[in-house]
C-alpha cells in the first residue's frame, strides 16, 4: 500500500498540472500513468531511445509538454509509469497493476485526469485495416515517426484534422483530401467568440498554409460513405452531406486511398470517475456524458477531483488550468494552504480558465456532431467491433427491450468485449435511441465494473 | 397498465418469466408481470448459468432431472431469435479430501440409482477430460456428462419474449408497494403506478421476498441474501471444458469461449452487490492452483450477485400460508436458474389448482414451522 | 514508398534488431511499438476476428480498442500499439485466441 497526500491518475497535461500545483503547495504527490512516458495524448513523447533532432518540427504542443516534463522532474512527485488503475473497492484507495503485481495507492485526495480518446464513427467498411482514428495517425507520426499510409483521406469535423493532415504532408504522405462535415457558413456566425484567441487562429492558418501549398483539397460539407477493399482499405466512397450531416444521394465519389483517418472529435474517458462514484452529466454539444464537477474541480465525491478531458473536451489549455485548480484545492483541503492563499491562487487561475473554456465551448458548439452522420450506419454495419455485433441486431434488441442498454448488451453481447464498451458504447446508444425514439441521454449510463482494463489472473493473484 | 388480471407475477427474473410463460401456454393469457427494474436485472443476470443433476438429496435430483430435460428442448419450445447456448458440457466436481470422497461416493450411488450417468473418476481420468488440471492434491472427481450450461441472459429474455408473444404484459419500472387482502385472500397488488386487481399473485423476487412477505404480515420469512462474485475472462478458444466445482471454487466456460472462475466466499449477508478486493485475489490464487494455465489469462470484468438462501438451501415453492391466492417461488439458494423450466411448469400448475407434474411438497413454506429439515449440502 | 514506412529525416532511432512475425524476420528499433514496426514493414492486418474471420489492424493507436492485438511470445490479446518490440520477440497474426 502506497500512501500519499494527493494521488493523481493520468500524466497528461491535466494530471501533471495538478501534480505540480499540489506539490508546490507542499503536498506529497503520486502520479499514476498507464503509459511508459508521461504526457498523455496531447503531449505524447517519442520513445526514450529516439533522439529527435528538431523539436520545433514536433509542434507547439510538444514543446509545452517538454517544458512541463522538465518541471516535473524537479518537483517532489513520484511518477508510477506503466501502471494501470484497474479498480477501486474502498473510498480513497486505487487498485493498481504494475510490473506484474497488484497493490494499492491511497490518497487523502484523488485527482482523476484520465483524458479522452478519439470518437469512433461507424460506417460500412470502418473495420478494415487502414481505417484508423486521427489520433492513431498522429501518434504513429509524432511518437513513432512512422507513416500510417501513403494515400490518406482525412474525414471528420473540427480543427484537430488540420495538424494531423499537415503532419502527414510534411512526412511525405499524399493527403487526397480533408473532409469537413460542417459548412464554413456556420462557423462565421461564431467568429466573435474567437477574437481573443488569435494565437489559435494563427496556428490554424499555419496548418492550412501547409495543406494549401501541397494542394490538399479541403472539402466542406462532405463525409465518408463507405470504405472498401480486400483485406485492407483500397477505396473510399465519399458523399456530400446536408446541414444535419445526412448523406445527399447522388453526390457520391470514389477515391483511391490506402488510409482513412477519422477525426470526429473526442470522447471523455469516464470509467474511473464512475467507478469511484462520481456522477456524470449529459453534454449536448459533445453528445456525450462528462464527469460533473464544481468550480474547484471537485466531483460529486468530495475527496475526488476531476480535471481535463474527462470533464468535457477542452483541449490542453483548459486541461492545464483545471489541473492547476484541482491541485491547489486538494492541497488546501489538506490544510497545506491557508484559505486566503488558496483563494488567491485560485482567483489567479479562474480568468485563464474562463478564457480557454470559452474557446473550447466555441469549438464544441461549432463542430458539434450532427445526427445525420449516424445515417451512415446500415443494418449490417458493425457497431461493436470486438464482438462483431451489427446495428441491426442492436436496433432489434432495442425495440424489444425499450432501449434498455443493459438488456441490449446481454442479448447481443455488444459491449462485452475487451474494449469494455469504450468504442461501441455511444454507437450502441445512438442506434438504440433511433430505434426507440428515445434520446441518448434518456437511455442512461452503464456502471463500470472492475477491472476497468483487462488484467491477467496471475497479477490478481498477488493481491494481499 | 391493466387494472386487473387473472394472475399477477411479481418479478421478471428467469423464474418469474418462466411462470408467466407457462401460465399463458396453458391458455391463461390474462397474466401480467410487475417488475421494479427491467427484465433480468438481478440474480438471473448474474449467475453463470450452470445446470446439474449432481445433487445430494432425492427431491432435488428428481427436480433437476425434470428441469434439465426441459432445458434440452428449450430452444425449440421458446423459439427465440438467438441460440440459448444450452450445452451439456458436463460438470466435474473436484475432490480433495477423504471426507469429501465418502460424501461423493454416497452422492454417486444415489444419483446412479435415479438413472443419472455419473461416474467417480481417478485424478488421471479427470485430467484426461480437462488437461489443464493440476492433479497434485486431487483425490478424484465426480463427473456427469448430462450436466451443463446455458446463457442465463438469453434464457431469461427468451422466456419474456415467449410470454409476451402469448399475451402476457410485462410492466417494467413498476414497484410493488403493497398487497391487498380481504378475508385472508389476496385481491390485488398495489404498485407505484396504480392497483392491479387479481385473485392470484405469485411472488418471485429472490432476496426481496421478505419485503413481500411483510406486506401480508409475515415477519419472519427465512430468506436471506448471501453475496457471490464472478470473474469473467477474455475469450479462451479451445474445446469447451466441463464446469468445474469444488467446495472452494467454481468455473464455467461459455459458448463464446470466455471463462468464469469463481470462489465460494465466506458468508456475507448484504443487499449490496459490490465486488471485493479479497474475492479477486483469492479467486485468482485458487484457480491458478487448480489450473496453472489460467495465470496468464486476462480478466475482463467481474460482478457480484446475491443468492437468496433458506436455512436448508431448498427453495420455497407453493402457497403462502394464511393468504389464499398468494404463492411464492423463492429461496433458490443458488440454483434458481437451473430450476427455471420446472419451476415455471410446477408453479403454473399450482396456481391453476392442477396436480403438479412433480412432487414439490418438500418445498412447501410450511416446513419451516417444524423441526429437522434435511439440508442440501451441495450448494456452491 | 509503399504503404507505411519510417520517416527518416529529423530523428535518430535506437538500435535496430529483428523480431519474428509469423515466422518471418521483421526489423524493429529500440523503443518502437510492435504495431509501428509492422506498419513500417507494410503489414497492416494483425488479426482475424473470431466470428467472421475479418482482418483487423490499428484503430485507436492508444490501447483502448483492442483491435491491434496479436499473439506475442505465445500470449494472445497483446495490444501491439502500446507494447514495445523486443529482440527475438515472436509475434503471430491472431486467429482465435488460442491457449
Amino acid at each position: 500500500m502506497l500512501e500519499t497526500d494527493v494521488a493523481v491518475v493520468g500524466a497528461g497535461p491535466a494530471g501533471l498540472s495538478a501534480a505540480l500545483h499540489a506539490s508546490q503547495a507542499g503536498a506529497r504527490v503520486i502520479v499514476v500513468d498507464e503509459y511508459t512516458r508521461p504526457g498523455g495524448q496531447y503531449f505524447k513523447q517519442p520513445p526514450a531511445a529516439f533522439r529527435v533532432l528538431d523539436h520545433s518540427a514536433m509542434g507547439r504542443d510538444h514543446q509545452l509538454g517538454f517544458d512541463l516534463m522538465r518541471r516535473l522532474e524537479r518537483g517532489q512527485i513520484e511518477l508510477l509509469n506503466d501502471t494501470l488503475v484497474w479498480g477501486a473497492f474502498e473510498p480513497g484507495t486505487l487498485e493498481i497493476y504494475r510490473r506484474g503485481e497488484c497493490q494499492q495507492v491511497r490518497g487523502s485526495r484523488i485527482v482523476v485526469a484520465t483524458g479522452a480518446y478519439d470518437r469512433p464513427m461507424a460506417f460500412p467498411g470502418w473495420t478494415l485495416p487502414g481505417v484508423m482514428t486521427a489520433g492513431a495517425a498522429q501518434s504513429l507520426l509524432k511518437s513513432q515517426w512512422v507513416l500510417p499510409g501513403s494515400r490518406v483521406l482525412m474525414v471528420g469535423t473540427g480543427p484537430f484534422q488540420l495538424p494531423v493532415a499537415a503532419q502527414l504532408v510534411k512526412a511525405g504522405a499524399t493527403v487526397v483530401g480533408v473532409l469537413e462535415a460542417g459548412k464554413v457558413s456556420g462557423w462565421l456566425r461564431q467568429v466573435p467568440a474567437v477574437w481573443s484567441h488569435l494565437d489559435k487562429i494563427a496556428e490554424a492558418k499555419d496548418y492550412l498554409g501547409t495543406l494549401l501549398r501541397a494542394r490538399v483539397p479541403m472539402m466542406y460539407g462532405w463525409t465518408i460513405l463507405e470504405a472498401r477493399g480486400s483485406g485492407q482499405v483500397e477505396e473510399a466512397v465519399i458523399t456530400q452531406v446536408d446541414d444535419q450531416w445526412r448523406p445527399v444521394s447522388g453526390t457520391e465519389r470514389t477515391l483511391q486511398v490506402d488510409t482513412i483517418c477519422l477525426g470526429f472529435g473526442f470522447l471523455p474517458s469516464l470509467q474511473l470517475p464512475r467507478l469511484l462514484g462520481c456522477s456524470s452529466r449529459w453534454d449536448p454539444h459533445l453528445a456525450s456524458w462528462v464527469t460533473g464537477h464544481d468550480q474547484d474541480q471537485r466531483s460529486s465525491v468530495p475527496e475526488v477531483f476531476v480535471a481535463g478531458e474527462t470533464t468535457g473536451i477542452g483541449g490542453h489549455d483548459v486541461a492545464l488550468v483545471e489541473g492547476a485548480i484541482a491541485g491547489v484545492r486538494a492541497a488546501a483541503d489538506l490544510g497545506l494552504l491557508s484559505a486566503e492563499e488558496a483563494g488567491k491562487r485560485l482567483a489567479g487561475l479562474r480568468p485563464d480558465l474562463a478564457r480557454h473554456q470559452g474557446f473550447a465551448d466555441f469549438l464544441n458548439r461549432t463542430f458539434a456532431i450532427r445526427p445525420g452522420i449516424y445515417d451512415l450506419i446500415r443494418e449490417d454495419t458493425l457497431v461493436c467491433r470486438c464482438e462483431e455485433v451489427t446495428a441491426g441486431a442492436v436496433a432489434s434488441a432495442a425495440r424489444q427491450w425499450e432501449g434498455n442498454l443493459k438488456a441490449i448488451k446481454r442479448v447481443t453481447r455488444a459491449g462485452c468485449g475487451q474494449c469494455q464498451g469504450r468504442i461501441c458504447g455511444q454507437l450502441v446508444a445512438q442506434v438504440a435511441a433511433r430505434a426507440t425514439g428515445k434520446s441518448v441521454e434518456e437511455l442512461g449510463v452503464d456502471t463500470p465494473r472492475p477491472p476497468i482494463k483487462p488484467i491477467p489472473m496471475d497479477a490478481l493473484a498477488t493481491l494481499a | 397498465m391493466k387494472r386487473g388480471a387473472e394472475v399477477v407475477v411479481i418479478g421478471a427474473g428467469v423464474n418469474g418469466c418462466s411462470i408467466a410463460y407457462h401460465l399463458a401456454r396453458k391458455g391463461h393469457r390474462d397474466v401480467v408481470i410487475v417488475e421494479k427494474d427491467q427484465v433480468c436485472s438481478e440474480a438471473s443476470c448474474r449467475c453463470p448459468g450452470g445446470f446439474r443433476h449432481q445433487w445430494a438429496t432425492e427431491p432435488d435430483i428428481r427436480l433437476m432431472t425434470a428441469s434439465i430435460r426441459m432445458f434440452t428442448q428449450l430452444q425449440e419450445e421458446l423459439d427465440p431469435p438467438w441460440d440459448l447456448e444450452v450445452r451439456q458440457i458436463g460438470y466435474m466436481f473436484l475432490i480433495y479430501s477423504e471426507d469429501e470422497l465418502e460424501q461423493y461416493r454416497a452422492n454417486v450411488r444415489l444419483q446412479t440409482s435415479l438413472g443419472i450417468p455419473v461416474r467417480l473418476l481417478s485424478p488421471d481420468e479427470a485430467k484426461g477430460i480437462v488437461p489443464m488440471l493440476n492433479t497434485q492434491d486431487l483425490l478424484g472427481a465426480a463427473y456427469c456428462p448430462w450436466d451443463g450450461r446455458a446463457n442465463p441472459w438469453l434464457v431469461t429474455h427468451a422466456y419474456a419474449l415467449a410470454a409476451r408473444r402469448l399475451g402476457v404484459e410485462i410492466y417494467t419500472g413498476t414497484t410493488v408497494t403493497g398487497l391487498v387482502t380481504s378475508d385472508s385472500r389476496v385481491t390485488g397488488v398495489v404498485t407505484d403506478k396504480g392497483v392491479i386487481e387479481a385473485s392470484k399473485v405469485v411472488s418471485v423476487v429472490g432476496v426481496h421476498s421478505p419485503e413481500i412477505a411483510r406486506m401480508v404480515g409475515i415477519e419472519d420469512l427465512p430468506i436471506r441474501p448471501s453475496l457471490r462474485e464472478v470473474l469473467v475472462t477474455e475469450r479462451v478458444m479451445r474445446d469447451p471444458s466441463p464446469a468445474l466445482m469444488s467446495p472452494l471454487v467454481g468455473y464455467f466456460q461459455t459458448s463464446n469461449g470466455d471463462v468464469m472462475p469463481g470462489l465460494r466466499p465466506p458468508d456475507v449477508q448484504t443487499m449490496e452487490t459490490r465486488g471485493t478486493r479479497a474475492f479477486h485475489g483469492r479467486t485468482a490464487r485458487a484457480w491458478i492452483n487448480v489450473a496453472p494455465l489460467l495465470g496468464r489469462i486476462k480478466v475482463v470484468r467481474s460482478w457480484a450477485g446475491l443468492y437468496d438462501m433458506t436455512p436448508d438451501a431448498h427453495p420455497i415453492m407453493g402457497p403462502v400460508p394464511g393468504v389464499e391466492g398468494l404463492y411464492m417461488a423463492a429461496g433458490f439458494s443458488g440454483h434458481g436458474f437451473m430450476m427455471a423450466p420446472i419451476t415455471g411448469k410446477v408453479m403454473a400448475e399450482m396456481v391453476l389448482g392442477e396436480a403438479t407434474s412433480i412432487d414439490v411438497a418438500a418445498f412447501s413454506a410450511e416446513r419451516f414451522r417444524g423441526e429437522g429439515h434435511v439440508v442440501e449440502k451441495m450448494v456452491y | 514508398m509503399g504503404v507505411g514506412g519510417r520517416i527518416l529525416r529529423g530523428v535518430e532511432r535506437g538500435a535496430a534488431f529483428e523480431i519474428e512475425v509469423d515466422g518471418r524476420p521483421v526489423i524493429a528499433h529500440e523503443g518502437e511499438t510492435i504495431a509501428a514496426a509492422l506498419i513500417a514493414s507494410g503489414v497492416r492486418a494483425f488479426r482475424h476476428t473470431n466470428v467472421q474471420g475479418a482482418p483487423r489492424g490499428l484503430f485507436c493507436g492508444m490501447g483502448v480498442c483492442f483491435d491491434c492485438v496479436m499473439t506475442v511470445n505465445g500470449v494472445p490479446n497483446v495490444r501491439t500499439c502500446v507494447t514495445p518490440a523486443e529482440p527475438g520477440m515472436k509475434v503471430e497474426t491472431q486467429r482465435e485466441a488460442d491457449w
